[in-house]
């Protein structure tokens, strides 16, 4: 009945009879976004929606059991690169199905065509061949970061951001000359998926990676990964590392850039959102005396998979749950979707000028924000945007590693390879080459 | 149907056709079917689930797997470490606890004015939320600004600030610490309780026998306070072996696994690795370990109940 009410009642002008009640469920996000989201929802004026923050931290337990409760929202926007865990769990449906086709184009058409690229899976679930499984949102997470103090850059020999992993080293050296400099190069240590987020970009512009796609055999122990680890082991080993490093999260990790212990933070393009929960002061929050940009890759690249130079996720994209039971509901779920993927809606993430709510620290999604700049996208993504122009940004994209048993290899790198080797205890070959083996058995159990 | 039978409700009458050895169960019935429901259904399942290899991403494809994660669990190449920890995390925590609590309530007992004020003063750490508390402890030990650091080092105790969360020999305590710190004041509660009920004539008779204060608190204190003092260490065993919130708090049950005891390893299993099978044959470990020390409390209980 409702499926008849619904696939009928969207021409009757004025008719509510189509109408249907929508769940909609928001991961995560800082407190301006949360505010944002929260009130800007109530604009949309199709369908009735129920709105619900849930943690972020939870997202696996709430999605398990809303999934095996059979409790699902109809739409969830939250971190797309756990999408191959989402539909494992039975909680979404691609988005490019056949009654949504034609206006697919369309929807994408404003977006930085990367961030598609990456929520395009092959084979996810019960599915064959490629699927979109989400749309973008505001903004993407982008990896490997680094924000640089330009205070301490312009006391070293460098005049810009280091561009090569030994230019870091050398970076890092000299700040670590200065009297207010107690550890030059500040990162997340503890095992939090922050803490491999930012790590692997690493990994990945060296041409490394968890494990071949084609055979599905780790390659935590090949030289792509290794030499990846080893710029941390040479970073820890020349005492840049806060003593600290790996009782720091990604939190305290910024606080030390914040307050000038530190003077490179290793991070992801948020930084700035980061700042935002230690209440940095609003000229920091808006780009000044500090540079966020993409990290230096490596001059030669030892692995054998393509260098990737960006990494990319949309941390609040929009996805359709299976919490639809009629054509009519999953219908209106994709009229929303389609609501918040206009220009309109997302406009507080592309900092346009009177679309100011606060947001910082984010990269937007929309090719508009690129092509004409705000003045305060540029203050605190200036270099992005010369990369953009230059043709040299999303060029060699990739997302971030997405798949199912993600969290589990996290976890064991952050325990077994990042926290040893940058306590000392470990060299970057042992500590890779004795956590192969677990690698593998998770990837075993979980591919 | 003589006139009592008349008198009474339908209900009364067919309560009166259930016979006697029935009838008596049944107000206890409500009760039962909730700890069913809440207590043994779930006891239940996760004995059953420990038999499977159920995945929380995956629960409908769980299939019987036998006793493969009871030797999964001897066979980790963590679990010995976690069990070292669990065992001194518990035994120095409420060691600890237990002496500074007694302390701590000897003196709002003896030596202290305005107990009551005092009392609620002292219990603060023990009403304060659980992850509050523990973000509080991460805090003041953090390596690199801690308050803990700053303050050894202003008293000469060290030169440098000493990194003891991110240190694979030092984790471990800085959670034992927090963990004392909020157990200690119910511990002093319960000897304060103890304390005021023992019977002042006995001091007077001890002191007229000559005792002195020490042979006081050997022979008169220590007796009369033993089985509240074996109860307490009791709920500190209890209480400290299945807490999660400190040690996950404060260090994740990292560097590694070198703070990681048995329930962040059951939660790492469960949520990390989603393992839900295996972390239920660890949470069976954990549950033998409890049902030997409720076994003991109840014992202690029995005897005291026996002798007042």
């Amino acid at each position: 009945m409702a499926g008849c009410l619904g696939d009928d009642g969207g021409g009757d002008g004025g008719d509510d009879a189509g109408r249907q009640n929508l769940d909609f469920w928001v991961f995560g996000g800082i407190p301006a976004e949360r505010d944002y989201i929260s009130s800007h929802y109530q604009n949309y004026g199709d369908h009735d929606v129920s709105y619900e923050h849930q943690e972020w931290g939870q997202k696996y337990q709430i999605i398990a059991s809303a999934a095996a409760n059979n409790n699902l929202p109809h739409v969830m926007a939250g971190q797309c690169q756990q999408i191959p865990d989402y539909v494992e769990a039975g909680a979404l449906e691609p988005l490019d199905r056949s009654q949504f086709q034609d206006r697919l184009a369309d929807i994408k058409e404003p977006f930085v065509d990367a961030n598609h690229q990456v929520n395009t899976y092959e084979g996810l679930g019960d599915t064959e061949g490629e699927h979109l499984w989400g749309l973008p949102g505001g903004y993407a997470d982008l990896g490997p970061f680094v924000d640089i103090r330009t205070d301490y850059l312009e006391r070293t020999s460098f005049d810009r951001p280091p561009r090569n992993w030994e230019e870091l080293l050398q970076v890092g050296k000299e700040m670590q000359e200065l009297d207010e400099v107690s550890a030059a190069i500040t990162a997340s240590g503890t095992d939090f998926g922050l803490t491999t987020g930012y790590f692997i970009g690493f990994v990945y512009a060296n041409g490394g990676r968890y494990f071949d796609p084609d055979t599905g055999d780790a390659t935590v122990d090949q030289p792509g990964f290794v030499d990846a680890v080893k710029l941390y082991q040479d970073i820890a080993e020349a005492g840049l590392f806060p003593d600290s490093v790996v009782e720091n999260n990604h939190i305290d990790a910024g606080r030390l850039l914040r307050e000038g212990e530190s003077g490179i933070f290793i991070t992801y393009s948020h930084a700035n959102a980061v700042y935002q929960t230690i209440d940095a002061p609003q000229p920091f929050l808006d780009g000044e005396g500090h540079v966020v940009t993409r990290a230096p890759l490596p001059d030669s690249p030892s692995g054998s998979f393509d260098p990737k130079d960006l990494l990319l996720q949309n941390a609040q994209g929009h996805m359709l749950a299976t919490g639809s039971g009629s054509d009519a509901e999953r219908e209106a779920a994709f009229d929303f979707i389609e609501w918040w993927s206009d220009p309109e809606q997302l406009a507080p993430w592309t900092y346009a000028e009177g679309a100011d709510v606060g947001i910082r620290g984010r990269v937007p999604t929309l090719e508009s924000a690129f092509e004409d700049p705000s003045d305060l996208f540029m203050s605190q993504f200036g270099d992005l945007v010369t990369l953009y122009e230059n043709d040299d940004l999303f060029t060699r994209t990739s997302s971030f590693p997405s798949f199912p048993g993600i969290a589990s290899v996290q976890s064991e790198i952050n325990t077994q390879v990042l926290q040893p080797v940058m306590l000392g205890n470990k060299t970057a070959e042992e500590a890779c080459s004795d956590v192969n083996s677990s690698i593998q058995e998770i990837l075993d159990d979980n591919l | 149907m003589s006139y009592a039978d008349q008198a009474l409700s339908s209900y009364e009458r067919a309560l009166g056709r259930v016979p006697d050895g029935v009838r008596v169960y049944l107000p206890i019935l409500p009760v039962l079917a909730l700890v069913g429901v809440f207590i043994l259904y779930p006891i239940a399942q996760a004995i059953w689930t420990s038999f499977t290899d159920k995945h929380l991403l995956r629960p409908d494809e769980a299939e019987f797997v036998g006793v493969e994660n009871y030797g999964e669990v001897w066979t980790n190449p963590q679990i010995h470490e976690v069990l070292w920890n669990t065992f001194v995390w518990v035994s120095v925590g409420s060691i600890a606890a237990i002496v500074i609590g007694f302390v701590l309530g000897w003196l709002l007992h003896e030596k202290l004015p305005y107990t009551s004020v005092a009392s609620a003063i002292v219990l603060v750490p023990w009403v304060l939320p659980r992850v509050v508390g523990a973000s509080i402890w991460k805090f003041m030990f953090g390596g690199s600004q801690g308050i803990i650091n700053e303050l050894l080092v202003q008293l000469g105790v060290i030169d440098d600030y000493v990194v003891m969360l991110g240190s694979t020999e030092l984790s471990l305590w800085p959670p034992i610490v927090g963990m004392v710190w909020r157990l200690a004041p119910l511990f002093a509660l319960l000897t304060l309780t103890s304390l005021k009920g023992i019977d002042r004539q006995l001091y007077e008779a001890a002191r007229m026998d000559g005792a002195t204060p020490w042979e006081q608190f050997r022979y008169v204190t220590l007796p009369m306070m033993r089985y509240n003092l074996v109860i307490g260490f009791l709920l500190m065993l209890i209480y400290n072996i299945r807490n999660f919130s400190m040690v996950w708090v404060m260090t994740r049950g990292g560097p590694g696994v070198s703070s990681s005891t048995l329930p962040v390893m059951i939660y790492r299993a469960a949520f990390v690795d989603f393992q839900v099978g295996f972390a239920s044959a660890l949470s069976m470990l954990l549950f033998a370990v409890l049902l030997v020390f409720s076994y003991y409390y109840i014992q202690v209980y029995d005897k005291i109940r026996g002798e007042f």
